[in-house]
C-alpha cells in the first residue's frame, strides 16, 4: 500500500484531531471531518462508495488547512492524502464541474479573474515580492501599502507573479499538471530576477513555495531565502531600519490560512501591532490552532456557502473578545472576510502599518 | 430501512422543525455515520460488508429542536440515536435499525461560567477539548482527561459515566456533575436538581447519566471545575511483579495520599505497550505515580508513596519518566501507534474491590489466552482509576490474525467479550467501569442486574413507552419494551 493510501487507512478511524478541524467546527457533521473524509476514500476503495457527485462534493469541502497534521501526534499527511485522491478525480474526469471551470481559466489567464497576468516587464533585483493573483486582483491597496513600507525601509525589490496565481489553488484543487505549469513560470520569473530572496505575503504563499513546490517536482534553489514579508517588517521595526507612528487601537489578530502550520510564525505580526501600540485581544482560535476562515481549500470557488461560514465564525469568534477591528496580514483572507464583515471592522495589516510610516519617510 | 416515500414524509416534517440545513438523506453522511468508533462496527466497513446505517442524519440547534425531532420520530415511530462525538467503544452510537441519527454537536455552547462555586455549564454537545480550552483561558480546568477529550461531548462523558486520567483524585463524569437538562422521549425538556447532593428523594440526576441515550437526550449539563494545580508532580515507579504493585497501589489510596494519576501497568503491558509508544526498554510492572496540588502538599503525599512503594521493593525510576508519560498519555490513541485493524481487539475492562483483583486479572488472563489460543489471544492490563475501596482494571485482549471473514471475526470478538465479561462478574465484577455498554455488553445485562433487570426494563417502559430511544443498547429489547 502506498503511503497516501496507508494515510486514509491510518485515519478512518481516528477521531484525534477533530476538534481542531474548522470545517467540522462549522458543520458539526462528522463526514466534513478528518475521520470522515479518510472513511470516505477508505470505503471508496472498498467499493462501499462510488465517486458520485454526492461523494465528489464531501471530498472537495475540506479546507487544506493543515490543522489535523499539525495535531497529530504522527504526523499523517491527511490533507495531501486528499489532495491526491482530488488530483485522481481530476484525472478520471470525475471533479466537480466547477474545479474545472477553474481549470481553464488558471491555464488561460494565470488567474480565475479572467485578467491578463503578464504585463509587468522582468527587472533585475536581489529580492523579489511575490503578489500573486489574490492580492494584486482583490486588494490591491495591500500590494501598494507593502511597496510603500519596503521603498521607505529602503529595499530594492521587483515584483514578480502580479496578477497571476502561484500554484496554490490548483494545487489543492487537485490539478496539478495546472499547479505545475503555474509554478514553473514563477521559479523562471525568480531566476531571470535574480532573486536572492523572496517575499511573500501570507502563509499561504509562504507554504507554496517551501511545501508543495518540491511536491509538483518545481523546487527553489535552496540558497533561495523566502520570507513573509510580515516577518521581515517585524524584523526592520527591531532594527530601527523602519520607524512607525504610535496608534491608539483595541483590535483582534487573526493568522490567516496555513499559519498554524509554521510553527511560531504568530509571534512576529503581534509583535508588529504591539510594538506601534495597539492594545491586542486573543482569539481562543489562536496560533496553532487558529482556524481557516474559509480561504484555503479552494473552498471560495467550489463550496462559496461554507466558505462564507468559516469566515463568519471567525468574525464571531472576533467579536467575542469585546472589539470592533479585526487585523490580518493575507490578503486572500484580508478580501474573503471582509465579504462578510458585519459589525466589525476588517482591516489589513500592511495597510495599517502603512498608514503609520512617518510622514518624513513615506516613499512617494 | 425506510422506503423513500416513508423517508420523503418524515424529511419534510423534520425540515419543517429544524430547518433543512439540519437534515440530511445524503448517502455519504449515512456512511459515515454507519460507523462509530467502536471495533464491531470498524470491522464491518473494513471488510466491505455494507453496514447498518441512519436512514435520516439531523442536527438540531437547541433542546427545543431535539424534542420536536423526537416526537416526530414517535409519531413515525422511528429509532432515534444520540450522537456525541462517535467515539464509544461499545456501539452505543452505532445506528443499528436504521432511523434517525441525531448528532448534538451544533449544541456546544458555554452558557456560564460560575468561578465563586467553581462550576461550569455548557451545552451537552461541547467538544471536551474545546471546553477545557476556555477554561484553562481563566486558569481553570474540568479534571476530566479522557483520552478521548478531542472528539468526545460533554454529553457523551456522562452518558457513558466516562473516566480521565485524573478520576482517581478528582472522581469521573458522574462525580464531576451537578445539574443536567434532558430531553425525555415525550419531547418534553426537563431538568434535574439543581445539587448532586441532597435528601430529596432518588437522584433522578444519575438515572439519566449512564443511560446512553436510551431515555432520552441529554441537552446540557453543570460540571464541577477546578483551579489549575500550582504542581503536577510525576514518577515512574518499577515492580519486577505485579502483586506488590497492586499492593502499594492499594496503601496509597487507603492512606488517602490522594494522587492524581495511578498508572500501573501489568508485565505484559509494559513490555508491549509502553515500549512501542513511548520506547521504554524496561521489564516487570510499571507504576505511573501524578500528585498535583499546592507544592508543598502534593511533595508531602509523593515522598509518603513513594516510601510505599520502596518498602514492597518498587525501584523509583524518577521524575523524567513519569513526566515523560504524561506529556505523551494520549499518544497511544494515534495511528499506527494505537491499537488498530486488521487486528482484533477490546477493552474488557471492569472493575472490583482490592480483595477480589488479582485473583480477577489472573481468572481472565487464563481465560484469554488458554481458551482463545488457537487465534494467538493475548491479554495486557494496566490499573488506572483507583477507589478507597478497589480498582479499574482495563484490560484488553489482542489477536494478530483474526479471521478475514467479518462474521466469523465478529462471532469470536463477541465470544471473546462474553467469556471475560462473565469472568468478571463471578469475581465481584461488573460489565463495564468507564466505556459503558452499547449493543457490545447489552445480551449480559440481566446477568449482571439479575433480579433488579425488570426494575430497570419498566423504568425504560415508563420513559419510553413507543421505545424510540436508541433500540438495542443497554440490553434493553428493540421491539418491544
Amino acid at each position: 500500500m502506498d503511503d497516501i493510501s496507508l494515510t486514509t487507512e491510518y485515519c478512518r478511524y481516528c477521531l484525534m484531531c477533530r476538534h481542531v478541524c474548522p470545517v467540522t467546527r462549522v458543520t458539526a457533521n462528522e463526514a466534513t471531518s478528518p475521520h470522515g473524509w479518510a472513511l470516505l476514500v477508505a470505503s471508496a476503495r472498498r467499493g462501499l462508495v462510488t465517486w458520485d457527485d454526492d461523494a465528489v462534493d464531501r471530498l472537495y469541502q475540506c479546507a487544506d488547512c493543515g490543522l489535523c497534521q499539525v495535531h497529530c501526534v504522527t504526523d499523517q499527511p491527511l490533507p495531501d492524502a486528499l489532495i491526491a485522491v482530488r488530483a485522481t478525480l481530476v484525472t478520471n474526469g470525475q471533479a466537480l464541474a466547477s474545479v474545472a471551470a477553474l481549470d481553464e481559466r488558471l491555464r488561460h489567464w494565470g488567474n480565475i479573474y479572467s485578467k491578463d497576468s503578464s504585463a509587468t516587464p522582468i527587472r533585475r533585483a536581489p529580492a523579489a515580492l511575490l503578489v500573486g493573483s489574490e492580492a494584486w486582483h482583490r486588494t490591491p491597496e495591500e500590494v501598494q501599502a507593502a511597496q510603500r513600507l519596503l521603498n521607505t525601509a529602503g529595499l530594492e525589490y521587483a515584483l514578480a507573479a502580479v496578477g497571476r496565481d502561484e500554484g496554490y489553488l490548483a494545487w489543492t484543487l487537485g490539478l496539478h499538471d495546472t499547479a505545475r505549469a503555474l509554478a514553473q513560470t514563477t521559479r523562471e520569473e525568480l531566476t531571470a530576477i535574480g532573486a536572492q530572496r523572496v517575499i511573500v505575503l501570507s502563509p499561504q504563499q509562504l507554504h507554496t513555495l517551501i511545501y508543495v513546490y518540491p511536491r509538483l517536482g518545481i523546487p527553489l534553489p535552496e540558497d533561495l531565502e523566502i520570507v513573509e514579508l510580515t516577518a521581515l517588517l517585524s524584523r526592520l521595526v527591531n532594527t530601527g531600519q523602519l520607524a512607525l507612528r504610535p496608534l491608539t487601537l483595541e483590535a483582534v489578530y487573526h493568522d490567516p490560512a496555513q499559519a498554524p502550520r509554521l510553527n511560531g510564525r504568530g509571534d512576529a505580526p503581534r509583535q508588529l501591532l504591539r510594538s506601534i501600540g495597539v492594545t491586542l485581544h486573543e482569539m481562543l482560535w489562536r496560533d496553532r490552532r487558529a482556524m481557516s476562515a474559509g480561504t484555503s481549500g479552494g473552498l471560495p470557488w467550489t463550496q462559496s456557502s461554507l466558505a462564507a461560514k468559516m469566515a463568519r465564525k471567525v468574525l464571531d469568534d472576533a467579536m467575542r473578545t469585546g472589539v470592533t477591528t479585526l487585523i490580518t496580514d493575507a490578503p486572500e483572507t484580508l478580501a474573503h472576510l471582509r465579504t462578510v464583515a458585519d459589525g466589525i471592522a476588517v482591516r489589513g495589516l500592511y495597510g495599517l502599518l502603512a498608514e503609520q510610516l512617518r510622514s518624513s519617510q513615506v516613499e512617494t | 430501512m425506510l422506503h423513500p416515500f416513508q423517508i420523503e414524509a418524515v424529511v419534510s416534517e423534520l425540515n419543517d422543525a429544524i430547518g433543512s440545513e439540519y437534515v440530511s438523506v445524503r448517502p455519504s453522511d449515512r456512511l459515515i455515520y454507519a460507523a462509530d468508533w467502536s471495533w464491531m462496527s470498524q470491522v464491518w466497513l473494513d471488510r466491505a460488508q455494507p453496514p447498518t446505517m441512519p436512514d435520516i442524519i439531523v442536527h438540531p440547534g437547541s433542546a427545543r429542536e431535539i424534542g420536536l425531532v423526537l416526537q416526530i420520530a414517535g409519531r413515525h415511530g422511528l429509532p432515534v440515536v444520540p450522537w456525541g462525538g462517535g467515539s464509544g467503544s461499545q456501539g452505543g452510537a452505532a445506528p443499528m435499525y436504521g432511523g434517525i441519527l441525531l448528532d448534538t454537536k451544533r449544541l456546544n455552547r458555554i452558557l456560564e461560567i460560575d468561578e465563586q462555586s467553581l462550576t461550569v455549564r455548557a451545552q451537552a454537545g461541547i467538544i471536551g477539548t474545546h471546553l477545557e480550552w476556555a477554561l484553562n483561558e481563566r486558569g481553570l480546568t474540568l479534571p476530566h482527561y479522557p483520552a478521548s477529550a478531542h472528539c468526545a461531548t460533554l454529553g457523551g462523558y456522562l452518558a457513558a459515566r466516562g473516566s480521565g486520567v485524573i478520576s482517581t483524585k478528582y472522581g469521573k463524569a458522574e462525580d464531576l456533575v451537578l445539574e443536567i437538562e434532558v430531553v425525555v422521549p415525550s419531547g418534553e425538556i426537563i431538568r434535574t436538581l439543581p445539587v448532586p447532593n441532597h435528601a430529596s428523594g432518588p437522584s433522578l440526576l444519575q438515572l439519566f447519566v449512564g443511560s446512553e441515550g436510551t431515555l432520552g437526550v441529554i441537552t446540557e449539563a453543570t460540571m464541577r471545575i477546578e483551579y489549575m494545580p500550582e504542581v503536577r508532580l510525576f514518577r515512574a515507579v518499577l515492580f519486577r511483579n505485579l502483586a506488590p504493585a497492586l499492593e502499594a497501589g492499594r496503601r496509597i489510596m487507603i492512606q488517602r495520599l490522594q494522587p492524581c494519576v495511578m498508572r500501573l501497568y501489568d508485565p505484559a503491558s509494559t513490555a508491549t505497550m509502553l515500549r512501542r509508544v513511548l520506547g521504554l526498554e524496561i521489564e516487570g510492572a510499571c507504576f505511573i505515580l501524578g500528585f498535583d496540588g499546592w507544592s508543598e502538599i502534593a511533595a508531602a503525599q509523593e515522598a509518603r508513596a513513594l516510601t510505599i512503594c520502596n518498602d514492597l521493593g518498587g525501584e523509583d525510576l524518577g521524575r523524567t519518566l513519569g513526566e515523560h508519560w504524561w506529556q505523551h498519555r494520549y499518544d497511544f490513541y494515534y495511528p499506527p501507534l494505537a491499537l488498530a485493524l486488521p487486528k482484533m481487539f477490546g477493552t474488557v475492562e471492569t472493575v472490583c474491590t482490592f480483595t477480589n483483583i488479582e485473583r480477577l486479572y489472573a481468572t481472565k488472563k487464563r481465560i484469554i489466552e488458554e481458551r482463545f489460543i488457537k487465534w494467538g489471544a493475548r491479554y495486557i492490563a494496566h490499573f488506572s482509576h483507583w477507589f478507597p475501596w478497589g480498582v479499574m482494571i482495563y484490560d484488553r485482549f489482542v489477536i494478530d490474525s483474526p479471521p478475514e471473514d467479518a462474521r466469523e471475526a465478529l462471532q469470536l470478538h463477541n465470544a471473546i467479550w462474553t467469556a471475560s465479561a462473565r469472568a468478571s462478574l463471578a469475581h465481584g465484577g461488573v460489565l463495564n467501569e468507564h466505556h459503558g455498554i452499547g449493543w457490545k455488553l447489552g445480551r449480559l445485562m440481566p446477568e449482571l442486574y439479575g433480579p433488579a433487570w425488570p426494575t430497570l426494563l419498566a423504568i425504560k417502559r415508563a420513559l419510553d413507552p413507543q421505545n424510540i430511544m436508541n433500540p438495542g443498547k443497554l440490553g434493553f429489547p428493540v421491539k418491544r419494551v
